[in-house]
């Protein structure tokens, strides 16, 4: 679940952010962060108050995370979000915080080419409209919840450590790279599937062995090349680069996940990205961040 | 995978209840980039559906449904139609003679039937419009284009900086009383346009870069404003493509941005205007030059100014060779001084050219030589010389 929590939520939400902006000064914009503020001190709350772990409440909250998801996407399908709306920003924390009470009572993580398909086939529903995968992560919610979400296998430790902070911070610089391209134009969605499709790949025996080969640095170098070379016209092929190389961190990290450690990384690494890509007058960033197009 | 069943059936509920009863949304012809076609010429109607994998006929009748026109009327005869997810382009065709310049659409879809254009066409360009408060300002000037009669309007973005639902509509209502002139309106977003960026695109659907052929010419609206000041590679991509199909046509540009810095003419911070083009100005320079675009429209600094290929700021003379990268002053918004340029002043530039070949794109300003370069046309010139 934590993957859904980071791509089909998290990734899914500042994807949207990017394209509609946030006003900082309005009321919405802290019910749409609300989620990922308590992100860091759901653990505590965990151990302090056990029953906002208790089944009843779990299934509560993945009942009231599908429920939000399908009226934001209802309302916003084919639309367009004003974020300064407090109605969308209440649906939007709500689908947030179910979820995040979700994914800490299950602290089992699943693994598998499935869930890595499931995050792709939401993720594809971004070209019909960018709001549908976050239907997915309410759907993921409910379904884990009632005890319906289909465990993987348990993923076989990897010899090689790497750090969950700097692995998703780098994704976080790279990943946003098609959403900027493409923009309105719903043509990154395909790419983010190829991409989800690739991490599941690098999963995969027969790859994971080649894979496993190479080491963190050299896969944090590719990836670094990844960010400077994106070829806008060959972006099914970067992103399928781009899940294998983070495919390959992805399972070297420490199990049990930490999320708030994972979340937070990522959406550094997303906000460091939006700032440099919106700051082109900077000479040498012009040169850099989109060469290879 | 049997237990993925589960989530997958779930997966097709979950769209079915997001997306039924089934909606539409017009993405193309809209106000701001309509479709002008001669007699027989083929167009196509873009539209997106609120489910995948609908059959085109009744997504079509739901379009016709939802915003009231009907695609087969008066001359109009579908010729084909391609879907792809919930993506549906119908191919339109409508060979009835038009009357004079244009026939102008009356049942709500931007389509315009192109008649005989005049040899010299004119056409208006301005943009960081007046805001709320000001609305006089827009008023008088779509009064002054009932003198100036245009052929067509192009709006360069900043046209809200109120991004209140009461803007909208009257500056919508402005570009119809326009359109009922029979002057089309071209627009293109600003920075501004990004404070209620959901707002614009409700208004101006979701295609914030596109192309307008009106008679000779290709108009392409870019938008300059993602992230800050640039063009993105697809965008940049896209461009190029519309430029390697212009089947004859004269290219013009309309992007918010400046694309020179002002250089060794700015006045001291220039008010820090900032804001020329960052990504892929170098690109779209050679493009420019290459395919002998005549101008490139732009606003942004509330302020004339005219640059050539190089980025030199020509003060000097108005009929330099090749691309002239324009500037054009506010049409309402706060007057800036950016650049050296002496003038300061509300305005909006006539362009006017000759079968497809630009004449003039500045204004005779009184006591300096003619043509004068940079300046753009004083509002209100018109309308004052249209009084008794």
């Amino acid at each position: 679940m934590n993957a859904i929590w980071l791509f089909l939520y998290l990734g899914c939400l500042i994807q949207l952010l990017t394209l509609y902006r946030l006003d900082l000064n309005k009321p919405a914009t802290l019910l749409v962060a609300l989620p990922i503020l308590l992100l860091p001190l759901m653990d505590r709350l965990g151990r302090h108050l056990p029953w906002l772990l208790g089944k009843g409440l779990v299934r509560l909250a993945g009942l009231l995370s599908l429920l939000s998801a399908l009226g934001m996407a209802r309302i916003l399908n084919l639309g367009f979000w004003e974020t300064r709306h407090l109605g969308l920003g209440a649906l939007c924390a709500l689908l947030g915080l179910g979820l995040l009470l979700v994914v800490r009572s299950m602290p089992r993580e699943s693994a598998g080419p499935g869930l890595w398909l499931w995050i792709a086939a939401w993720e594809f529903t971004g070209l019909w409209h960018p709001v549908l995968p976050l239907v997915g992560a309410g759907l993921s919610a409910f379904l884990a919840a009632f005890g319906r979400w289909p465990e993987g296998e348990p993923l076989a430790p990897s010899t090689r450590r790497a750090s969950p902070f700097w692995i998703m911070l780098s994704l976080g610089l790279v990943l946003p790279k098609p959403w900027f391209d493409f923009n309105l134009e719903g043509n990154w969605a395909p790419v983010m599937a190829v991409f989800a499709l690739a991490v599941g790949a690098a999963g995969l025996s027969r790859l994971r062995k080649g894979l496993d080969r190479l080491s963190n640095a050299l896969l944090l170098i590719l990836l670094a090349l990844a960010f400077v070379a994106y070829p806008s016209a060959w972006a099914l092929v970067w992103s399928a680069a781009v899940g294998l190389l983070w495919g390959t961190l992805w399972l070297r990290l420490p199990r049990p996940l930490s999320l708030p450690k994972l979340s937070l990384g990522f959406i550094l690494g997303l906000l460091l990205s939006y700032a440099l890509h919106s700051n082109l007058g900077i000479p040498v960033l012009r040169r850099l961040l989109w060469w290879g197009s | 995978m049997t237990r993925w069943i589960l989530p997958y059936l779930g997966a097709a509920l979950a769209l079915l209840i997001v997306g039924l009863p089934l909606r539409t949304r017009l993405d193309a012809p809209r106000l701001g980039a309509p479709a002008i076609v001669r007699p027989g010429t083929t167009f196509e109607v873009e539209f997106a559906t609120s489910l995948p994998f609908v059959p085109w006929r009744l997504a079509a009748n739901a379009v016709e449904r939802q915003w009231g026109f009907r695609l087969e009327s008066g001359g109009r005869h579908i010729l084909g139609h391609r879907s792809q997810g919930n993506r549906h382009w119908i191919t339109l065709v409508d060979a009835t003679p038009v009357q004079g310049a244009f026939r102008l659409p009356t049942d709500g879809l931007e389509h315009w039937g192109e008649g005989t254009l005049p040899d010299r066409m004119v056409l208006v360009h301005a943009a960081d419009f007046p805001s709320t408060g000001k609305e006089a300002m827009l008023e008088h000037f779509v009064d002054e284009m009932a003198v100036v009669k245009p052929q067509a309007f192009l709006a360069s973005g900043d046209l809200a900086y109120d991004s209140s639902e009461t803007w909208y509509r009257f500056m919508l209502g402005q570009f119809r009383r326009l359109e009922a002139m029979g002057i089309p309106v071209i627009a293109c977003p600003g920075n501004h346009e990004r404070g209620g960026w959901a707002r614009f695109l409700n208004h101006f659907g979701p295609h914030t870069t596109h192309r307008v052929d009106l008679g000779p010419f290709r108009v392409i609206s870019l938008d300059s404003a993602h992230g800050r000041d640039r063009l993105t590679p697809s965008q940049f991509q896209w461009f190029r493509q519309q430029l390697d199909t212009l089947e004859g046509r004269v290219p013009l540009v309309q992007l918010h941005h400046p694309i020179f810095p002002p250089g060794a003419a700015i006045l001291g911070d220039g008010e820090k205007s900032g804001g020329p083009l960052f990504g892929y100005r170098d690109g779209f320079v050679k493009l420019c030059l290459e395919r002998q675009i005549p101008i490139v429209l732009t606003g942004h600094w509330h302020q004339d100014a005219v640059f050539d290929a190089e980025g030199q700021f020509r003060d000097d003379r108005a009929d330099f060779p090749g691309t002239k990268f324009v500037v054009t002053t506010a049409l309402g918004d706060a007057l800036r001084r950016v650049t050296r340029w002496p003038y300061r002043y509300h305005g909006y530039r006539i362009l006017t050219f000759e079968k497809g070949k630009l004449l003039r794109y500045t204004h005779d300003l009184p006591g300096q030589p003619s043509p004068t370069p940079i300046a753009s046309t004083p509002s209100g010139t018109w309308l004052g010389e249209a009084k008794p």
